[in-house]
Formats: structure tokens, sequence, C-alpha cells
């Protein structure tokens, strides 16, 4: 993105990045983290990243003008990971079977298995509990982002919580 | 290991696993936006779903006008990207206080807890530009909670119905994988719906993609398109204000919430015919339900759409029409604290108060703030409102009816990190009761106080001394009334244990009621 400098002429000492840019950069590392879990997948979430970057781009003019065109952009990846993994989640099979050279990639998140019961469970928890956790946000900013009441998000939390730790109890910590 | 212990081990292992994940988000080299992808397959931010399958059952038939509250979220949307959500709260309009007084209702209500269990989703043709002169509303309902009406139709499936609804808009609906699937549409003939149906069955177009031809215009709740109000489930940006008189001879609703060109076209699209007018010196929307109700919609001051729906019981004559458009004048915004107060005044206290839900007839159908056990067996069609009792803790109860016939009362509390949920049974007795559950944020007791008491002036816990329990950290609130019968809430920060307790409760006459706690 940047432009072009005159033949000779000195390299600037400062190029002030577009809002775009600036905001592209910020926030291109915890949507990352956010669709990487919820999709299961680096390369899907780095897709979902993508197309949730685009649509930003596309609607910039407005979305700028949002209070948090941040939140903006968590609130449309996290409501289309789910369906952009199932839709997805065929061809990216096929295209595994297909022997491709090169270093095999860690696709899975580390501990996917804690991110594979994120993903079960029901939609919206799987939502608030990816959000507490990966962007250690206050119940009330999560609601916030979510567009629901804080009572409704205390109870997902509570609920989506208590359903991981069942899942996940270790035998081995039983006493 | 105990819950706790369980939950702790959770954090922290989730806290190392984002650690690690941090720790390869971090290295990994921002690859430069790849602009030649082309427009994003994403569609607009998804809302919650309704939770309560029967009451879209029914709504998607009336045109509903009630006086609960409803939870919603804002969306906006710009061409066919994904929908925006800008936080923020709408402006709120109401009838100024002189003219208000002229009505014996005024119920306000804003937001619910809970998703709202169901969406409707809005299809405009491809490439459709705004304002969508043609949408299509889909939504989808468990089979075993609605049932198909109407003639068969050929569209492939051997479940196909078309109903025809002269108060709204005909719909056909089919069953798949264990759900029915309805569209609706003011603007495309019986032919043309048959015709989608049709399509959509030999596509295999999945519940949630956009129909065949079409772009997935909006996804939204019954809120959104009814200009009803669902206890519990209400948009947490919607608000209404209801007027009504004391027989329902004039009966109105004001519903207000976030603004965007897609909900605003959501808010007419099972209407059986609109119009564009003009009001307040915007361009607005005049839409008629058959002949029982008219509703004006437009957007108040660029950020707020605003709904206001009259019944029309003498038909949508042009007088009832001129009343309507008279009364849209006359509304003025109110202040953050008039509307605050507008709505605790709701919550809080509904005695003397009645509101009623109409049908696509414009007959009475439900009482929803005023009921009596034995008015309203059915008990789910009904839910109270939310009840704030402190800036951090909600709760509400309501009466259900069980397989057997009898009837509990639900309740749930939800505040800081922690909540409960659950039902005193015996509800049908009617019988003075209380119990106390205890959670991690505090004690919640709830119970029903009667028979015979029709109005409580105030609610009081006391130990087995009569003395007020100190450091009482809530408000008392009664979520409902009817002749014999109250609910309580009551809530406490102070760590009462079980120690012996009882609600006293007083009366307008002066007389207490004194409710042992268990």
């Amino acid at each position: 993105m940047d432009e072009e400098r005159p033949e000779g002429s000195a390299p600037p000492l400062y190029v002030e990045r577009s809002p775009f840019d600036a905001f592209y950069a910020r926030e291109y590392h915890p949507l990352l983290r956010l669709a990487w879990t919820l999709t299961g997948r680096r390369d899907l979430g780095e897709e979902l990243v993508q197309e949730t970057m685009l649509a930003a781009h596309g609607t910039w003019t407005r979305v700028s003008g949002y209070a948090s065109p941040g939140g903006w952009a968590r609130r449309v990846l996290l409501n289309n990971a789910r369906s952009f993994a199932r839709r997805r989640a065929a061809e990216v099979r096929a295209l595994d079977r297909v022997a491709r050279p090169g270093p095999s990639v860690d696709l899975a998140p580390p501990d996917d298995e804690l991110w594979a019961e994120v993903r079960r469970l029901p939609e919206r928890q799987a939502q608030v509990v990816a959000l507490h956790y990966l962007e250690d946000l206050s119940v009330a900013d999560i609601a916030a982002l979510l567009g629901i009441t804080t009572a409704t998000t205390k109870v997902h939390l509570h609920r989506g919580r208590q359903a991981l730790a069942a899942r996940l109890r270790d035998p081995k910590e039983e006493k | 290991m105990s819950d706790a212990d369980l939950l702790d081990a959770l954090d922290r292992r989730a806290a190392r696993a984002v650690a690690d994940l941090d720790a390869l988000v971090d290295r990994t080299v921002v690859p430069p936006l790849d602009l030649e992808r082309g427009a994003p397959a994403l569609v607009r931010a998804s809302t919650s779903r309704w939770r309560e399958p029967r009451l879209l059952a029914a709504a998607a038939a009336i045109l509903a006008v009630a006086v609960v509250a409803a939870v919603l979220v804002l969306q906006q949307r710009e061409e066919r990207t994904p929908v925006a959500v800008t936080p923020g709260e709408p402006r709120r309009l109401i009838l100024p206080p002189d003219l208000a007084a002229e009505y014996d209702t005024v119920v306000a209500t804003q937001g619910g807890v809970g998703d709202v269990p169901l969406e409707i989703r809005l299809h405009a043709p491809e490439g459709a530009e705004e304002p969508w002169p043609v949408v299509v509303a889909e939504h989808v309902i468990p089979s075993e909670d609605t049932t198909l009406d109407g003639d068969p139709v050929d569209i492939g499936v051997a479940t196909a119905t078309y109903e025809e609804d002269p108060g709204s808009v005909d719909r056909i609906g089919w069953e798949e994988d264990g759900v029915v699937r309805y569209l609706a549409s003011a603007g495309l003939s019986r032919d043309e719906l048959v015709a989608l149906a049709r399509a959509t069955v030999e596509e295999a177009t999945p519940v949630g993609d956009p129909l065949p031809g079409h772009d997935l215009l909006y996804r939204g709740t019954p809120a959104d398109v009814y200009t009803a109000l669902y206890a519990a489930y209400a948009p947490a940006d919607l608000g209404t204000v209801a007027y009504a008189n004391e027989d329902a001879e004039r009966y109105f609703v004001v519903v207000t919430s976030l603004a965007s060109p897609e909900r605003w076209r959501a808010a007419y699209a099972i209407a059986s015919s609109w119009e564009p007018i003009e009001v307040r010196g915007v361009d607005a929307v005049l839409a008629h339900y058959g002949e029982d109700f008219l509703e004006v919609s437009w957007i108040e001051g660029g950020d707020t759409l605003v709904r206001v729906a009259e019944r029309t019981p003498h038909g949508a004559t042009a007088t009832a029409r001129s009343a309507l458009l008279a009364l849209v004048e006359q509304l003025v915004e109110a202040g953050d604290e008039e509307w605050r107060v507008l709505v605790g005044r709701t919550s809080a206290s509904m005695e003397g108060e009645s509101s009623e839900e109409f049908d696509g007839q414009g007959e009475p159908v439900t009482p929803t703030t005023l009921l009596t056990l034995e008015d309203h067996p059915e008990g789910w069609g009904w839910r109270p409102s939310t009840s704030l009792i402190t800036p951090d803790v909600e709760a509400r109860a309501w009466i259900e009816e069980l397989a057997d016939g009898t009837r509990q009362l639900g309740y749930e509390v939800a505040t800081d990190g922690s909540g409960t949920a659950g039902a005193i049974v015996g509800a049908d007795t009617s019988a003075p009761l209380a119990l106390r559950e205890q959670f991690a944020g505090g004690t919640l007791i709830v119970g029903l106080i009667g028979p015979d008491v029709d109005q409580v002036a105030g609610l009081e816990l006391r130990d087995a001394d009569g003395r007020p329990v100190d450091a009482l950290d809530a408000a008392p609130t009664a979520v409902a009334s009817g002749t014999s019968l109250w609910l309580l809430l009551l809530y406490t920060a102070v760590d009462v244990g079980d120690e012996p307790l009882s609600v006293v409760a007083r009366s307008t006459s002066g007389a207490e009621i004194v409710v042992a706690v268990d």
C-alpha cells in the first residue's frame, strides 16, 4: 500500500497509515486468535479473518464511524465462524487428501481439545466463552459486543464454563 | 473435586492455552489484505434465536401487540456485506405527559433476559437495491411446535401447505429435517411463492443460506417484524411504551430501537400492504395489516427506528389513519431519566394496570401483566418482565404449567458471574409460600403471596425475631399481580444461611401478610 516515490527523492521519515491499514494491522492478530480457535484450523481461521477484513474494507466509510470498529469486526467474525467452518470443512478435507509438498503445518490451535469443546458448546455460549478467555473481556464488554444483556451473558458464560469443566475434568485430578 | 475446583482448573488450562496461542499468533506476520478475493461470502451478523417456538407459531399468524419487553441486537448493513453493529442507545419516543394522562394504562418496557430463540430472516431479490420493495420472510420452527395448516401444494415434498392470512401475508410451509420452514411475502403472488419454495427444496438450500435468486438482507428477531413484545425475549435495544384506554377502545404502542435500512424494511415485511408517507418531516411507511392494525414507521434523527402501531377495531378507515398520524406528530423524545423511571415503574409495580395482547381480529387474547392463575392456565404464553433488582442483579419469575396440569413458579436470577434458577411447585394452590435460593452472588427470596391480595405496598425481609434483616442490599420487587396473587422477588447480599426468615408484605390497606421462608 506504499505509494511510489519519485526517483532520487529521500524516503519519508514517517508514512501515515490510512485508518483502515491501522485498523487491519491492529486487529489482525486478535481476530486470528478468535478465528483459529473457533474454526479449529489455522488456515480456515486466516481465511475467515480475511473475509471479515474484506467486509470491513468494503464498508469502511461506515464502519470507521462506529464507536468500535473492532467490536464490529469481532461480531461479524463470531457470528459467521460456525457456518463458515461448516461450509469450508468439506472442501478443506478434500484438499487435505491431495498430497501437497512442503513442510507440514500444525493446523490445530494449541490445546485443541479445549477449543474443540468450546466449539461444541451452543453457538452463543461458545462466543461468550471465547471472548472471555481469548480477549479477557468483562461481562459488560462481551454483552455490548454481542448485543445481548449482561444477564444473558452471565448465564451463557456460567453455563459454558460449567459444561467445559465437566467435559474436560481430568480423572487424575480426582481425589 | 468441587465445581469451583473444576472451574479453577478450567481457567488455568485456558490461560495456558491462550498463552501458547498468543505466542504462535504474535509470531505470525500480518499478511496483506487480499483484495482480489472479491466480495466476502459472509452474511450479516446473526441474532439470537427464539427460545419459545410456540410464541412464533402464534406470532406468525397474527400481528400481536402486547405489553411486555423484548431483547434485540443492533444490526446494520451496507450493500450485501456483513451487518454492522453500533453500540448505543436509541431515542425513546413517548406521548407528552398531558396526553399520556388520558390513557388508563401506560406500560413501558425495555430489554429482557435470554436470547430470542427464533430468528427471522429477510431475503431480497439478488442485486436489489434499497428500499427493497419485495422481500421474503423466512422462519423455522421445530416440527413438534407447529402445525402445517392451509392447502396442500406440490413443491416436491409431501408436507407443503399454503396458508392464506387476510390479516397479514400468505405463507407456505413445509417440513424438512425435523423442522417446519415457512416463507411469507406480501410482494410475491401465490405462484411465485410456491415456485420459490420449490426451488429452495430442489436446490436443497440450507436454512440460513440465501434463498435461490436472493440475497440475505436481514437476520432479526420476531420483534423486528411484529410490533410485539415478548417478556424475557426482548431485544436489548428495543423499548416499547403502550397506551390503552380502560376498555382498550384505543390501544397503541410505540416501539423504538436502533435503526438500519434493513431493520426498517423488516418492520413492514409482513404487512398486507404499505405506502410511503411523510411524518415529522421525514419519509415514513404506513403499513396496513388487514383491517385490524395500522402501523407507521420511520427513522427518527437518523439513528432510531420508530414504529407506532394502533389497533383499528372499526377498520383502517380514513379517520383511524388521521388519528394515528396526528398521534405520531405529538410524540416527544423522553429523557434518559424519564425513560428509566417509566420503565422502572412498570417492572416494579403493575397494580391497577391492565395490558392486553390482541390477535389479528382485534380481540383481546391474553392479558400479559395482570394475570391470575385461573385466567391463564396455559402459563407458557406469559413471561414477566425482567426485574432489575440492583444494578448488578437481574431476576424474573413466571408461572408455568407442567405436563401433569399442575403449576409452578419458575424463577431465575443472574448477577456478576453467577446465577441460579429453579421453581416452586404447588403454585396452583395460591397459598403463601416462599423459599430462599442461595447462590454465589447472594440470596434470592422468591415466593407467592395470596390469596386476596391484589396490591402490595411494600415487602420486607425479617429475621426470626421480627427484625428487618440488616443491610438488605435489594429492592423488593413484585413482578406480577392478579386478584389473588403476587409473585415476589427479594435479593440480599447478606449471607442469611439457614436463619429463619419471613417476608412481610404490606397491602395497600395496611394489612401485613407474613410468609415464612423455607
